[in-house]
């Protein structure tokens, strides 16, 4: 079975063939420049900190906050060494006959959540095995795998958590590639066909692909569907840093969505044990070995996020705590094996971990300012607010360089203002606490609401700077001190800082979602078979397992009792549902309705999952890309000055059903994805060539609008399930008559 | 719990106000209309603990050298204005004022070198 004792027709690849740079050389030297040059200031600031800075009257203070500084150039170098050259993969064919084996973890999940898990297992179009590894020992897990044609194995004990649950299947299987999901990760049809060619390479040990989560409503989440803009917590991690060590040889697994190779793990006895992050201590142990690892950036497999606070912080703790804790069992700094580079980008991974002490002094640094009347700086002059400033530019201009739209300072900062606590809990474990740490499996659900527990560090936080505000207040008012400009500092730094904390309380204090199944973005065109509807179409708002919101040219009581024919994309899916909710859309006609679905089995349930997960998922994580303003600007500068400026009507988001009618007499339904005055273009679940003439028809509550159209041009939507298939569609309305039409419509819906 | 928050956060408030006339009462009774510092029998007391601390701002400090002077209490006068002008040595306005409540207080000798002083700066920005 081992891969890395086969013959020669597997070892025709040498995995570092396959990285490509991501960027064309000048970038990559500017991004290089950027860092050096941001490294350089922030070092002479450092040096200038020490030497002139200082202020003996308050030492202690001074010297926290002059470490806290260090602490960060630290981590700055570690993140520049890092992202040095983010790499892409390119992708081999798989190799064919492979036996593969895939691992489902699960303890306590829902049933219906692990289903779809182990659905999408199944469906992975590679031949392989599937095992649903359950350490909850449930009866119903049990009868699901035999329901979807799935093994089950349990075991009688809970030792060593996950990573006992998984050796335990691995000493009872015998793939020669394991590919693992935790419970909530549901994988694409095309997942092994993506990452199995790597493995030609014998010295491959594991392909990492990275973790993105559906429900985007979740607390590591802001999406801003207006500008098509999302902002993911783990972006950065996810996009830039595991790129970044792919360079160096030294990503590692995340625990799920990864393939694993037996041989390499067999020493071990599957994924190494003994700290609560398997993962890493896992990729360590490999590459110490002279393992390699490959991260491979797709979308190909995607999970849910923590919802509440307080999972979001234990989940965080768990991480923080085991990855500090490897240092114990497995030093990168000190163990034989590693290259520089890896024992650099391992620490690097460890380091990112201690950041709560530091960001304790910054919190703390401006109310002891204002209660005191004390400078951690010894003089606030004008040579320092230079240095400051061009350190503080410098850091900002090279850290949004090498970030290249992936990074947002602001929302990072808010969430090193969430995890503070955390982190200096994890901090304090790892130097003082002597216990084995617990494995907590993170609830994907959310809590019952009390999270105030979760963020009373915060709150601790946010009476304290308020209080040192009202003291300098009183202070300056009353005239015990008169250091207007140093207080006004000082302010402006609580005053932001205060206003993390309280977007921080804000996060964990918003109300929870109560409902079972994640609602996704997903535009379907429906049909009411028992309205008598008069050639009405209704167009999804949004979906999910359970229900949907419905846009409907025409009020529908609450309480109605409807047959709906869900279009998901070239499959039709009908079934009961009733109205519970229904409100009116803002400057449109189109009434919005919530609507429960009664669907009649495991079967319906089952398809519209299919729907949500290789449809609608991969659209949303498409559309979310727009880049932010700064970089939009840039490339539209740029095109003037090269005289490759294309000039287009103003185009609308709007989502729409219409009818598509071709000359030959087909006719299917299909949703706008936005409007110009000038053509529109469309998600349609036929393929229409470019250069065909077909007719649409768009009602709204406005009236009807039809028109000719040629098609000019038509791409595959993402997605990887061909039973789904679907295609945007752009389409050019010729004459001036329908054009007016159209604009009627646009003026409505555009607005809306 | 908001409402649970902001009332615990008012209390604290409260109590730090509190804690801050304790700490400050001084300074507090000094900032009072200057026609009720006058005639407050504590002034002096009050006076000399300003100008104890290590750290107060000019405002109270002309504030004590002002009424000082209405009560022709010229001794706390004259501290106040000595604190002031060793702060701010370029301000000749404070010198003179100094100069005057030294002359006030009978103190002849040192109101007449102070003057001296001030004149002989005066004559030498003057001949610059």
């Amino acid at each position: 079975v081992s891969l890395k004792d086969r013959p020669s027709r597997h070892t025709t690849l040498d995995a570092d063939t396959t990285l490509a740079f991501v960027d064309v050389p000048l970038r990559r030297h500017m991004r290089k420049a950027a860092a050096l040059v941001g490294l350089a200031v922030y070092a002479v600031y450092l040096g200038y900190r020490g030497l002139y800075t200082l202020n003996p009257d308050a030492l202690a203070f001074s010297l926290a906050v002059y470490l806290a500084e260090v602490h960060g150039f630290f981590s700055l170098a570690f993140y520049y060494f890092q992202i040095w050259d983010v790499r892409r993969r390119t992708v081999p064919a798989p190799l064919e006959g492979l036996s593969v084996d895939v691992f489902i973890t699960t303890f306590d999940e829902d049933v219906d959540l692990l289903r779809q898990t182990v659905r999408g297992a199944i469906n992975m179009r590679y031949p392989h095995r599937t095992f649903v590894l359950d350490d909850g020992r449930r009866p119903q897990v049990q009868a699901l795998c035999a329901e979807l044609g799935c093994e089950y194995l349990t075991r009688a004990t809970n030792e060593h958590a996950k990573a006992g649950n998984w050796n335990h299947a691995f000493a009872r299987t015998s793939g020669a590639l394991i590919a693992t999901f935790d419970a909530d990760h549901v994988p694409r049809a095309d997942f092994l066909e993506r990452t199995l060619g790597f493995f030609a390479d014998p010295a491959v040990a594991l392909v990492q692909v990275p973790q993105r989560y559906h429900n985007l409503d979740s607390l590591q989440h802001r999406v801003d569907w207006r500008h098509r803009r999302l902002y993911g917590e783990q972006d950065v991690f996810f996009n830039l840093v595991l790129p970044g060590k792919d360079h160096w040889n030294a990503s590692f697994f995340c625990g799920t969505g990864a393939v694993l190779r037996r041989v390499a793990l067999e020493p071990f006895g599957g994924l190494v044990t003994g700290t609560i992050t398997e993962d890493m201590h896992t990729s360590l142990a490999l590459q110490a070995e002279g393992w390699k690892s490959v991260y491979l950036n797709e979308l190909l497999v995607t999970g849910l996020a923590p919802m509440d606070f307080a999972s979001y912080s234990s989940q965080r703790l768990r991480w923080a705590e085991g990855n500090l804790k490897i240092i114990r069992r497995l030093n990168p700094l000190t163990h034989r094996g590693l290259t520089f580079a890896q024992r650099v980008c391992y620490f690097a991974s460890m380091y990112h971990w201690t950041i709560g002490l530091p960001k304790l002094v910054f919190y703390l640094a401006p109310p002891l300012i204002l209660f005191t009347g004390r400078f951690p700086i010894a003089e606030f002059d004008r040579t320092f607010v230079l240095m400051y400033l061009a350190h503080l530019t410098t850091l900002v201009a090279s850290y949004k360089l090498l970030a290249g739209g992936t990074g947002r300072l602001l929302m990072d900062e808010l969430f090193n203002m969430a995890n503070f606590y955390t982190l200096l809990v994890a901090s304090a474990r790892f130097l003082f606490g002597r216990r084995a740490s617990r494995f907590i499996v993170t609830s994907k659900r959310g809590g019952d609401g009390g999270d105030d527990r979760a963020v009373a560090p915060h709150y601790v936080l946010v009476g304290f700077t308020v209080l040192a505000l009202v003291w300098s207040g009183l202070g300056l008012g009353f005239g015990v001190t008169e250091d207007v400009v140093g207080a006004g500092v000082a302010t402006f730094w609580a005053i932001y800082n205060l206003t993390l904390m309280l977007t921080v309380a804000t996060f964990a204090r918003r109300p929870l979602q109560k409902r079972q199944a994640v609602r996704f973005r997903a535009t379907v065109p429906v049909e009411l078979l028992d309205v008598p509807a008069n050639g009405w179409l209704g167009v999804t708002l949004d979906l999910a397992e359970t229900g949907c919101t419905l846009l409907w040219p025409r009020r529908l009581m609450v309480g109605t009792r409807l047959r709906l024919r869900l279009h998901l994309g070239p499959q039709l899916l009908d079934c009961d549902g009733e109205v519970v909710s229904s409100h009116d859309r803002i400057r449109s006609e189109w009434v919005g309705h919530g609507i429960r679905f009664h669907l009649t089995g495991p079967d319906a349930v089952d398809r519209l999952a299919d729907a949500l997960y290789n449809m609608a998922v991969p659209e949303i994580f498409t559309r979310l890309t727009r880049p932010s303003w700064a970089v939009r600007m840039a490339r539209a500068v740029s095109s003037r000055l090269l005289g490759s400026t294309r000039f287009r009507a103003p185009r609308y988001e709007a989502f729409l059903p219409l009818r598509v009618q071709t000359r030959d007499g087909e006719e299917w339904l299909a949703t706008t994805r936005d409007l110009s005055q000038g053509g529109l273009s469309l998600v349609s679940s036929r393929h229409v060539a470019p250069g065909r003439l077909v007719r649409i028809i768009l009602r709204s509550p406005d009236g009807e609008w039809s028109s000719l159209a040629t098609v000019v041009r038509a791409t595959p939507m993402p997605g990887a399930d061909e039973s789904l298939r679907t295609w945007l569609v752009g389409l050019r309305i010729d004459g001036h008559a329908d054009v007016v039409g159209l604009r009627h419509i646009l003026s409505a819906e555009a607005l809306a | 719990m908001t409402l649970r928050l902001m009332t615990v956060l008012a209390l604290v408030v409260a109590v730090e106000v509190g804690a801050f006339y304790w700490r400050h009462h001084d300074v507090v009774r000094l900032s009072v209309s200057r026609g009720t510092v006058v005639a407050d029998a504590g002034f002096p007391e009050a006076a000399r603990a300003v100008l104890a601390r290590e750290r107060i701002s000019r405002r109270v400090l002309e504030r004590v050298a002002d009424v000082a002077h209405e009560r022709q209490e010229f001794d706390l006068q004259i501290r106040a204005l000595e604190r002031i002008a060793g702060t701010y040595p370029d301000d000749g306005q404070v010198r003179l004022r100094l100069a005057q409540a030294l002359r006030e207080a009978g103190r002849l000798d040192e109101a007449e070198r102070m003057y001296r002083a001030e004149l002989g700066r005066a004559s030498d920005g003057g001949a610059r």
